[in-house]
């Protein structure tokens, strides 16, 4: 299975993965968001929108850490490398969205 | 590694800046900075490479492109790539993270200098920073395998291949 042509069954599969991703990290996380789009180029590209809590986006090592880490695990869950989707990641704390309160952040 | 670690520096530097409200200009110039640190290693390696005299390195390195080098850099993203004459080229999962935190900061980088709608926040800064200096550790860790000579050539021909 690979998203490179997303259906809504790929998308049911897609949310099944992220959200696999997602108990993995635990209290690490608070919510992984995704749109699947076009990058600044027009390749086809996986947008991820990760919500971090405080306790982690304050603490320089272990977002580092946490950053990295679901970055590769989302990248390998979703088989993007051979996709021919690419993916993008941001990254916010809850903090930075109760005062943003963007809507594709919730 | 003098230019593109003083800019990494310089990244984390512009990215921990104003404690309490961090400034849009200082977040974006982090991310735009982040961004050169990486394209200043990666050029500074494919030229060091370059046996000619040295002052010929500075026409090599003008040479690469942005675009030639998302171009490149999407493909080796990938476990394989097919190389310049049809030889399959197993890509190290090191090379993979370099050229993954390049299309990345790229397309960051696109946004921090032109978009006015974005905002940017502390914590993803840090995080695109974080990436930046994993990408300089990645890269130090695969620049030796044969794979990394490939990339920085595909960085300044796009990724183009015999037809």
């Amino acid at each position: 299975m690979t998203i490179s042509a997303a259906t809504p069954n790929d998308r049911k599969w897609i949310e099944n993965q992220i959200e696999e991703v997602k108990q993995h990290f635990g209290n690490d996380i608070v919510k992984i968001r995704y749109d699947l789009d076009t990058d600044w180029v027009g390749d086809p590209a996986i947008h991820f929108r990760i919500l971090l809590p405080d306790t982690v986006a304050d603490d320089d090592d272990r977002l580092g850490d946490v950053t990295g880490r679901v970055m590769d695990e989302l990248v390998e869950k979703l088989g993007l490398p051979e996709a021919d989707r690419y993916p993008y990641f941001n990254f916010r704390s809850q903090s930075e969205q109760a005062e943003l309160k963007e809507p594709e952040w919730d | 590694m003098g230019l593109s670690q003083d800019l990494l520096d310089l990244a984390d530097h512009l990215s921990r800046r104003e404690r309490r409200k961090p400034k849009q200009a200082s977040l974006r110039r982090a991310i735009s900075t982040a961004y050169y640190a990486l394209f200043h290693l990666l050029i500074e390696e494919a030229t060091k490479r370059w046996s000619g005299h040295k002052d010929s390195r500075i026409g090599l390195a003008r040479a690469f492109e942005h675009t030639n080098m998302d171009k490149a850099s999407k493909a080796f993203q990938k476990s394989n790539w097919q190389g310049f004459d049809d030889n399959n080229v197993a890509i190290p999962s090191d090379l993979q993270k370099v050229a993954l935190a390049f299309t990345i900061l790229q397309a960051e980088r696109h946004r921090a200098d032109y978009s006015y709608a974005a905002r940017f926040t502390r914590a993803g800064v840090r995080g695109r920073v974080k990436q930046a200096q994993r990408a300089f550790e990645h890269w130090a860790a695969v620049k030796n395998n044969p794979a990394a000579d490939y990339y920085l050539v595909a960085l300044l021909t796009g990724n183009r291949r015999r037809d």
